[in-house]
């Protein structure tokens, strides 16, 4: 905005912000107080309610991190990341998007891997929940197949679908937190995990070392004679492509699959 | 007054999400639903399933939380595109938002906050009721809010600021009474008054609510029950405006929706008391 440019409204709005953002304003003068309350009562509903609001649409955002680390300390990471991370996205449903980057960079909390793997599963969940529908690919589908056409096979995931490494067993926190059970130990346990939604609910998949290769490269669309490829990596020859067919069938089954395409 | 060309869909409730279940088995007496634009501005999953199910049985209006449109930063078009796209898929009766401004520079406090009652803002809103209703091809609701603060250059009070906007952008109006009740009780208006001061052609759709008194202000909280005085003002609203769509907002300590669909019969009540008492003109 060029200098001077500035309406008398839009100057009411910047100092009204500021007071909410917690930086130097003079809203004191510009509002009444009345017989019943001054104007630093008054305007404090709104200071308190800003924070508040944003806290607890994180605490609905992150239950596994939250649970984790307890409501106190749980606050005090919500509040450092309103503070550091305003919301930039009309519609609240995103003002924790990036929380997840937040708690890799952010002391104290970047120092512990449970803290870095809760936020980002909790984040991938909800985005599964809410993320676009797609077809299914069904066995039928795959048995109208012929059999020159399967090396050539290429697939898409469903648009649901979350890729993560983790290096703890946060999916066994997060699960039990949301359960409302007791919650295990933290374990170093490295992790690949898949979240989607199948129909309306939310599944977290642990991928095997060699499902997590096959997964990796039928979801970036290679062809079904590469990933059996990659899997003889893992397998004898004669069974790579056994596998391949098996991990296809149970991706199928879970409704992880949604295109199927032949070449050519 | 005329108010044959007002539709009117009776007695509603807002649609949340705790009440889905309860709302398909129990198939109580509510007869249109309120959804809140923003819950179903995602791409899939659960809300949308719910939101299509539900718009299959009742009649239903969307209702948004974020449009700002008193804002001073440019009217956010990717947010218009997504609200157009809602609307296309729910074909609502009507579509609502707030009298107010909810960010600013970019940055969004998701929250109602209030303007200034003056001219420069009642322009400043018109011009752009105006745009946002040839962008959604239909009139939109404008609705009150409750307001903790005046500023010190308002010049008019809320119902002439709100009636000039309503007039010069030709919008029409969601009456929030328990918000006058809560300003009037915060700003130390008579909330006769306001009901007065605005056009019964205007009016479209009544909120109504619960707060939490503090004493020395009210918090509009929507955790209670309605209060006395709130349904009392209602009464009155009922015989000034005639058969106006109403339904409850509960958005905290949300009670099971037995009790929601029981203070909606009182809702039902205390309006055929008012139209008994005092016939509205035909
Ligand atoms: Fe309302």
């Amino acid at each position: 905005m060029t200098a001077g440019a500035e309406t008398a409204l839009a100057g009411l709005q910047r100092d009204f912000q500021d007071y909410l953002l917690g930086r130097p304003h003079e809203m004191l003068a510009r509002v009444r107080s009345t017989a019943k309350a001054d104007a630093a009562t008054l305007l404090d509903v709104y200071g308190a309610a800003y924070v508040l609001r944003l806290v607890e649409v994180l605490e609905n955002d992150f239950p596994g991190l939250r649970a984790w680390i307890g409501p106190e300390r749980f606050d005090a990471l919500a509040r450092a990341y309103i503070a550091a991370h305003p919301s930039d996205h009309a519609n609240a449903r995103w003002f924790g998007r990036h929380l997840p980057g937040f708690v890799r960079q952010a002391a104290p909390w970047s120092g512990e891997c449970a803290i870095r793997d809760l936020a980002a599963l909790d984040w991938a969940v909800g985005e599964a929940f809410d993320a676009a529908e797609s077809d299914l690919v069904t066995f039928a589908d795959m048995a109208g197949q012929p059999p020159e056409a399967w090396p050539g096979l290429r697939f898409a995931v469903v648009p649901s679908v979350r890729r993560l490494d983790l290096k703890t067993n946060a999916d066994a926190i997060r699960r039990a937190a949301t359960a409302g059970e007791a919650l295990p130990e933290i374990e170093p346990a490295p992790r690949a995990l898949a979240v989607w939604r199948r129909g309306l609910e939310t599944e977290i998949l642990d991928l095997e070392p060699d499902a997590l290769v096959a997964f990796d490269a039928l979801a970036a669309g290679e062809p079904f004679a590469r990933i059996c490829e990659r899997l003889g990596d893992f397998h004898p020859e004669e069974m790579a492509a056994v596998r391949a067919a098996g991990l296809l069938r149970a991706w199928i089954e879970l409704d992880l699959i949604a295109v199927v395409t032949a070449e050519g | 007054m005329k108010t044959e060309h007002r539709p009117y869909l009776g007695f509603g409730l807002g649609l949340r999400t705790e009440h889905y279940e309860a709302l398909l088995e129990e198939r109580p007496k509510v007869d249109w639903l309120e959804a809140i634009s923003e819950n179903y501005m995602v791409e899939g999953g659960k809300p949308l399933h719910y939101l299509d199910r539900f718009r299959r049985d009742y009649p239903m209006v969307l209702h948004g939380v974020s449009l700002s449109i008193g804002g001073s930063d440019p009217l956010d078009a990717e947010y218009l595109d997504r609200l157009a796209a809602l609307i296309d898929r729910v074909e609502p009766l009507w579509v609502s938002d707030h009298l107010c401004w909810t960010g600013h520079r970019g940055v969004n406090m998701h929250d109602l906050l209030p303007l200034p009652q003056t001219e420069e803002a009642i322009a400043h809103v018109v011009e752009r009721v105006r745009r946002v209703q040839d962008r959604l091809k239909r009139q939109i609701l404008l609705e009150n809010v409750s307001s903790y603060v005046s500023y010190r250059h308002s010049a008019m009070p809320e119902w002439e600021f709100l009636s000039a906007i309503a007039d010069r952008a030709d919008c029409l109006i969601l009456l929030d009474v328990n918000n006058i009740f809560v300003s009037a009780y915060n700003h130390e208006f008579d909330p006769r008054r306001y009901l007065d001061g605005v056009d019964p052609r205007r009016v479209r759709q009544f909120h109504l609510a619960g707060h939490q008194n503090n004493g020395s202000h009210i918090v509009d909280t929507h955790d209670h029950p309605i209060v006395d005085g709130v349904w009392q003002l209602f009464a009155q609203a009922w015989r000034r405006f005639g058969p106006v769509s109403t339904m409850i907002e509960r958005d905290a300590d949300i009670p099971p929706l037995a009790e929601l669909v029981a203070e909606l019969e009182q809702a039902r009540a205390i309006a055929a008391d008012a139209e008994a008492a005092a016939p509205v003109a035909p």
